[in-house]
């Protein structure tokens, strides 16, 4: 049984999160703002924190530094602030994970779930350095058994995402236009690769990613290729 | 009375024929005058004048002929010498033919008479004289026959000198200061250089010719009827004309002059009087510079004169002709005459004399400017017009600087010529300061016109001419630069202010949405329950849209945006987007036809902003295309730019215009209100145009098409 912290200063969001993640079987710790979470905090043995940003007192920044300072849990900022710089700020200051306002209630409970599984099962994976086991995050690619697991989830690939998944992650962190994809994967010269790629990068994304619009592992580099993030 | 018309036309009628009877009546009196004074000449032959000069002329001939017979044109006759005196022209005798003569002094011969085959000899030239038919005097050894008394008492009475004692001189120059004057002057008496006089004590030879009238023979005929007449014949025959009614016109043209005065005086009057004005009437004529008005009158005037003139000088006998062309000259003279006339009246009468003459414009002017330089001068004018002040000062200074030079110049040549242009190159250098603070002033003027506002001019570059100058275009200046910075200011604060307000909905909107979604997994039983809980479902799905698309396209529009560029494919881009929106596409059936000339295309963009407009138009597309139906999508590359074309074909009727659809807020079927925040196409244009490209919209019956434009690198 896992605690989660919730801690936003509308209450209504609280109960309705409450409602989703009890369903899930989490056990569900309730703070109205900053002072009141850190305070549970101390008092609990808590596994992840949904944190708010804009709340009284002491708002989720500060909340979240001061957590920071003693504790490596897994934080998943909730907020209404959805530009770029309030993404990359919030995570910059070492939330685990940000999602916006108004959330889609499944996609919290997946990265909930994403980051409860990384926390606890940290350190289990030791076969990284394993032949033929490529990974990226939470993505292992096992070429010796063909499979691909996402948090720990088995996801089932066709032959041809497969294969550019396992190319893209075997060269993580950089970039490849479509032809060179194309190429790569199909050993041939892109005469007529059209967008087949892209369908299939669309596909994979949809089969590997909670939220394939904002992909957190295979990511759209518009005008340029795709890569697979080196995590 | 002064208003009426007849009159007027009347008037104008008569004055010509009045001023015609005068000219005549003149005319007539003073042609009158000179025919009398010709047929005076041609009489002349018949006076004692004649006679008296005459004589004296032979007389004179004959001393001639004996002192000094050298200088005339001569011809040998065997032992007789014919020395021609030439015609009387100096006498100014037209018909000289008819006046013969002949004197003769032993073997020389003087005469008129023309040398041909039959006067040869002096004896031919006498029985040439001799036959003429004529008044004859002549005078043979002393006698004098004539058929004429009068003739003979002349003669005899000049000739008489013949008897005179006559001498040559043959002087013995022995003071050399003689002049040829003492020659002449047969006294002793002559002047020396110095102009004055002297006797002389010259020894002289002199030869004594006797002469006496019996030693010449004279014969002259000249005819009885010698006629010269008047040199004009024309007037001779108007005087003749005239002549019979010359007690009429004495008495008619003191009336007419009388009649003249009066009506002239009526006209001028009346003139420019028009019934129901009360002022001056000017027409456009009266608008022309009367200067113009004077010379073409004058000018037309005085060559259609010279017609008539020219007939009389060249002594045309058409008296028909001459009196048409005179009856023309007159009437055209009359026309142009009375206009120039009447118009000088007109403008006198409504005091506009000067108004409207070249002089009095130029004049009005030139008082004009005198009177601004005087006013500027004296400081008259405030800072606003202070140019004028400046430009009277520099004319001042030119005038002055001029003055100076040529007084230096007069006074120290040289020196002061090195003066006035070592003043000139001062005044230059001056001069070209200031043009220096112009172009300072205009290169500033381009800098803010090309949009920085920033930069203030410095007071202290410029002469204090120009520090009213740059204190406006400083405070111009900040005035841009203020609002400006204001203009940013507000656009900035209605972003954040729409940011902050969607911040506060969303909140809200969160439980929304999840109450919703929490409903719609209750057990609920009631169908219209269930329905309702759908339409919540979907319109808080439609405002969470609807709040993102307002930031985003605040922050687009107002340019609030932080822009990534990099260099990017456009091909590749629209091969990715198009495989993003592939099963939406192939959901409605519809064909994407891809087509580029080029298989990569680097333009300069965002990434992420260019997948946004490509985005809104694939789904736009795909909302909105009808189904089954084919997409085009032409990247087409030329020199510079690269052309991205989507074409589609809409399944509803658009009934707006392309500029309506981009606006915010707008939608194609606006009737539909289902999905979509209608702000995909102005995000769309909002972000091209950040991105530096084009954005053109059109709508060609059921076609949508969408073209963007940018620079390739």
């Amino acid at each position: 049984m896992y605690n989660v912290l919730v801690c936003d200063d509308d209450k209504e969001i609280v109960k309705a999160i409450e409602i989703y993640l009890s369903k899930e079987g989490y056990n569900i710790l309730k703070a109205y703002n900053g002072n009141e979470a850190l305070k549970i905090l101390k008092n609990n043995k808590i596994h992840l924190i949904i944190l708010d940003i804009m709340m009284p007192e002491k708002d989720g920044i500060e909340t979240l530094n001061e957590i920071r300072k003693t504790a490596s849990i897994p934080v998943i900022m909730l907020s209404a602030k959805s530009e770029d710089e309030d993404k990359i700020n919030g995570l910059n200051l070492g939330a685990d994970d940000y999602v916006t306002k108004p959330f889609n209630p499944l996609e919290l409970i997946a990265r909930v779930n994403s980051g409860i599984r990384r926390y606890t099962k940290l350190g289990n994976i030791k076969d990284e350095e394993n032949q033929n086991i490529y990974s990226t995050g939470d993505l292992i690619i096992d070429d010796n058994l063909k499979k691909v697991s996402v948090d720990g989830n088995e996801v089932k690939l066709t032959p041809t995402e497969y294969n550019i998944l396992k190319f893209l992650t075997q060269n993580k962190g950089i970039v490849y236009s479509i032809e060179q994809i194309y190429k790569n994967v199909w050993e041939d010269e892109a005469y007529a690769a059209e967008n087949i790629i892209a369908v299939h990068i669309r596909h994979i994304r949809e089969k590997i990613e909670i939220n394939p619009k904002e992909p957190k592992y295979l990511k759209v580099i518009w005008g340029i290729g795709y890569k697979i993030e080196k995590i | 009375m002064k208003e009426s018309r007849i009159l007027k036309c009347t008037s104008y009628i008569l004055i010509p024929i009045l001023t015609l009877i005068i000219i005549i009546t003149a005319f007539y009196e003073v042609g009158k005058e000179v025919v009398k004074e010709d047929n005076y000449n041609s009489e002349y032959f018949k006076t004692d004048d004649f006679l008296n000069n005459f004589m004296y002329l032979l007389s004179d001939g004959t001393s001639e002929l004996i002192y000094d017979n050298e200088k005339y044109n001569s011809v040998e006759d065997g032992e007789n010498k014919i020395c021609y005196y030439g015609n009387f022209e100096e006498y100014n005798y037209n018909n000289i033919k008819d006046f013969y003569y002949l004197i003769q002094y032993q073997n020389l011969a003087f005469t008129n008479v023309e040398l041909t085959e039959n006067t040869n000899t002096i004896d031919e030239i006498k029985n040439y004289i001799t036959q003429e038919d004529g008044k004859k005097a002549n005078i043979i050894n002393g006698n004098v026959e004539a058929n004429s008394e009068l003739i003979k008492n002349k003669a005899l009475k000049y000739f008489n000198r013949f008897n005179f004692t006559y001498y040559t001189i043959n002087i013995e120059e022995q003071n050399q200061n003689l002049n040829e004057y003492e020659y002449e002057n047969m006294t002793e008496e002559y002047y020396t250089e110095d102009e004055e006089l002297s006797t002389n004590t010259v020894t002289r030879e002199k030869e004594y010719h006797e002469t006496n009238i019996a030693d010449f023979q004279i014969y002259t005929t000249y005819k009885e009827e010698i006629l010269l007449g008047t040199d004009n014949i024309i007037l001779e025959q108007i005087i003749n004309i005239l002549s019979p009614y010359e007690q009429i016109m004495i008495y008619i043209m003191p009336v007419s002059a009388i009649l003249l005065a009066l009506i002239l005086i009526y006209l001028i009057i009346s003139i420019g009087h028009i019934k129901g004005k009360e002022e001056i009437d000017l027409n456009d004529l009266d608008k022309i510079p009367l200067e113009i008005i004077y010379i073409i009158s004058f000018f037309i005037i005085g060559m259609i004169i010279c017609i008539p003139v020219a007939i009389i000088e060249y002594n045309n006998t058409n008296l028909n002709l001459f009196i048409s062309l005179f009856l023309l000259a007159y009437f055209v003279s009359y026309v142009f005459g009375m206009s120039s006339l009447v118009t000088t009246i007109k403008r006198i009468k409504a005091k506009a004399f000067w108004k409207y003459t070249i002089t009095g414009k130029i004049c009005k002017w030139f008082i004009g400017f005198c009177k601004k330089i005087w006013k500027a001068l004296k400081g008259g004018y405030n800072s606003i017009t202070a140019t004028w002040n400046k430009l009277a000062k520099l004319i001042l200074i030119i005038f002055l600087y001029i003055i100076v030079s040529i007084i230096l110049m007069a006074i120290f040549n040289i020196l002061g010529l090195l003066i006035s242009i070592g003043i000139g190159i001062y005044l230059l250098y001056k001069f070209n300061l200031r043009i220096n603070c112009y172009e300072h002033i205009e290169r500033h003027l381009k800098a803010i016109y090309d949009g920085d506002h920033s930069s203030k001019l410095n007071p202290d570059d410029f002469t204090k001419e120009f520090q009213d100058i740059v204190k406006y275009i400083n405070d111009v200046s900040s005035g841009f630069e203020n609002a400006i910075q204001e203009g940013i200011k507000s656009e900035r604060m209605k972003t954040e202010l729409i940011t902050n307000v969607s911040h506060d909905i969303k909140t809200p909107l969160t439980s929304i949405i999840n109450y919703v979604d929490l409903l719609k997994k209750e057990n609920i039983e009631n169908e219209k329950a269930k329905e309702y809980i759908d339409i919540l479902d979907n319109k808080s799905q439609r405002l969470k849209k609807l709040i993102e698309d307002l930031v985003e396209v605040s922050k687009a529009s107002s340019g609030n945006v932080k822009l990534n560029m990099e260099k990017i494919d456009i091909c590749e881009l629209i091969k990715q987007a198009t495989g993003e929106f592939e099963d939406k596409f192939k959901s409605k059936n519809l064909d994407v036809i891809y087509n580029a000339n080029e298989e990569n295309i680097y333009i300069n963009a965002d990434n992420r902003y260019m997948y946004r407009i490509i985005e809104n138009l694939f789904v736009n597309i795909s909302k909105y295309a009808l189904d089954s139906s084919r997409v085009y999508i032409d990247i087409i590359k030329n020199d510079l730019k690269v052309k991205i074309a989507v074409k589609n074909i809409s399944k509803e009727r658009l009934n707006i215009t392309p500029d309506e659809l981009m606006q915010r807020f707008v939608r194609g079927d606006k009737s539909r209100t289902t999905e979509g925040s209608g702000l995909g196409i102005s995000i769309s244009k909002s972000l091209t145009e950040l991105q530096n490209g084009k954005f053109t919209l059109n709508v060609d019956g059921d076609l949508f098409k969408v073209e963007l434009e940018f620079d390739i690198i």
